[in-house]
């Protein structure tokens, strides 16, 4: 019953403002979990890591060099 | 007296829910500054290692995923996190998680090259301290050019835009108090969404030094002003990312950098912390009625695998357990009664208050050592 109302509460546009709180010392909520949700963390971390690192053809000829 | 009614009620449910939305992880007490405030009286040399990352990673995967609620977000603090050189892996590890993660920083190592690392990381949310003009957050901060690390720091996030959620935090004491309205204006001018105030607790460093904590009257006065600020029209559209004029900025954003760029002067929101009641101010400086979430929503790892709620709460007393015996989201789900059942904060000056059911004890970092009685309480300093 206490999590329907929970739930109930949350989902009510609202009244979701009573959920988005901010600890004393911590940092604020935010839109960060709604671009967390709209993007694929793992493709992103994935596009991040093939930009830094070099290709397989280019470490080859950077060796070779 | 309605709403404070189904306040109460709002608050008593949330407490039997018991929902984990917010974990500190206590990552480093190492700290390149050396502030006359903190609560952790870190040194740049602590006795405590950094937690490894692996530590860190086998709690929170005790947390199932459907206890993993919406929203859920990982801050980082310490001492200062930046001075951890896995910085980035850490947030991957929890971005590849699914997890909004953030920190609380002093600005120091926060240059450009930091910041887009951090953003690529999947940073989501950032908190800078801020206490007071040049002169002023140097002497808190013990640290000359320190003033000026935090504002490039605080230039470069706020100009990020809404991938990021961000605010400045100031700690208000006697030496910064009279410089309120003048940083009022510049962080308007470095584009900040949101300027949050709290002030002092007499623990740690604080404890005994006297230009820390404000008297009743100044607090009451700071009350006052956090509710000027936020009565005017702009506060409604306050804590979004509009647009910010850089042109007076000491630290000029590139073109590339503006998430807008129409020059109009962005409405910051200002708000008090949550750290106490505040009576008749409670509608006036903050958006939402108090309710101290520690260990109702909030939980933290601490350096050395301990398990608490804030990581300010006095860890030798209120500490639930430790990572590397217990299992981290059992003890969440079974342990933390002091936290989620507060009658027993009814003594020494709580003891006869009237206003003891919307306070619940004041925030639970109010409560240290024998705790026979409350440290703090916001509403005797406004009361008199």
């Amino acid at each position: 019953m206490r999590k329907w109302i929970h739930r109930a509460l949350k989902g009510a546009s609202l009244t979701t403002a009573l959920f988005i709180f901010q600890a004393c010392y911590g940092t604020p909520p935010g839109p960060a979990q709604d671009v967390l949700e709209q993007d694929n963390a793992t493709e992103l971390i994935e596009e991040t890591v093939a930009e830094e690192e070099p290709a397989a053809e280019e470490t080859e000829q950077i060796v070779a060099e | 007296m309605i709403g404070r009614l189904l306040h109460r009620a709002f608050r008593a449910n949330e407490t039997a829910v018991h929902e984990l939305n917010y974990l500190f992880w206590e990552c480093t007490t190492r700290c390149n500054l050396h502030c006359r405030h903190c609560g952790s009286d870190c040194f740049a040399a602590s006795r405590d290692v950094d937690m490894p990352l692996e530590d860190f990673l086998r709690a929170f995967d005790t947390i199932p995923a459907e206890g993993r609620a919406k929203p859920f977000t990982v801050v980082l603090t310490g001492g200062e996190p930046l001075l951890r050189p896995d910085i980035t892996e850490v947030g991957r590890a929890l971005r590849s998680r699914g997890v909004s993660w953030g920190m609380v920083s002093n600005g120091w190592f926060y240059d450009e090259a930091m910041h887009r690392k951090l953003m690529d990381a999947g940073m989501g949310t950032l908190t800078i301290s801020l206490d007071g003009l040049a002169e002023s957050h140097d002497w808190m901060r013990g640290h000359p050019g320190s003033y000026a690390r935090a504002e490039r720091a605080i230039a470069l996030a706020a100009a990020e835009g809404p991938r990021l959620a961000f605010d400045v935090v100031t700690c208000v004491n006697k030496r910064n108090f009279n410089e309120l309205e003048a940083l009022y204006a510049r962080m308007k001018e470095l584009g900040v969404p949101q300027w949050r105030i709290f002030t002092v607790i007499p623990i740690g460093r604080a404890a005994d030094d006297p230009d820390m904590q404000l008297s009743d009257a100044e607090f009451t006065a700071l009350m006052d002003f956090i509710a000027a600020k936020r009565a005017g029209p702009s506060q409604r559209a306050a804590g979004n990312y509009f647009p910010c004029s850089s042109s007076e900025n000491q630290f000029p954003l590139r073109p590339s950098q503006r998430p807008h760029a129409t020059g109009e002067a962005r409405p910051m929101k200002v708000t008090f912390s949550c750290e106490g009641y505040l009576g008749r101010y409670e509608k006036q400086v903050r958006d939402v009625p108090y309710f101290c979430h520690a260990g109702v929503n909030i939980a933290s790892v601490l350096i050395d695998g301990r398990i608490c709620a804030c990581p300010n709460i006095d860890r030798d007393v209120f500490s639930q357990g430790i990572i590397y015996q217990d299992n981290f989201y059992q003890v969440w789900e079974e342990r933390f009664a002091p936290f989620r059942d507060r009658r027993w904060t009814r003594k020494g000056r709580c003891a006869d208050c009237k206003v003891w059911r919307d306070c619940l004890g004041n925030g639970m970092h109010n409560w240290h050592g024998d705790c026979a009685s409350v440290l703090n309480c916001h509403y005797a300093k406004i009361k008199g």
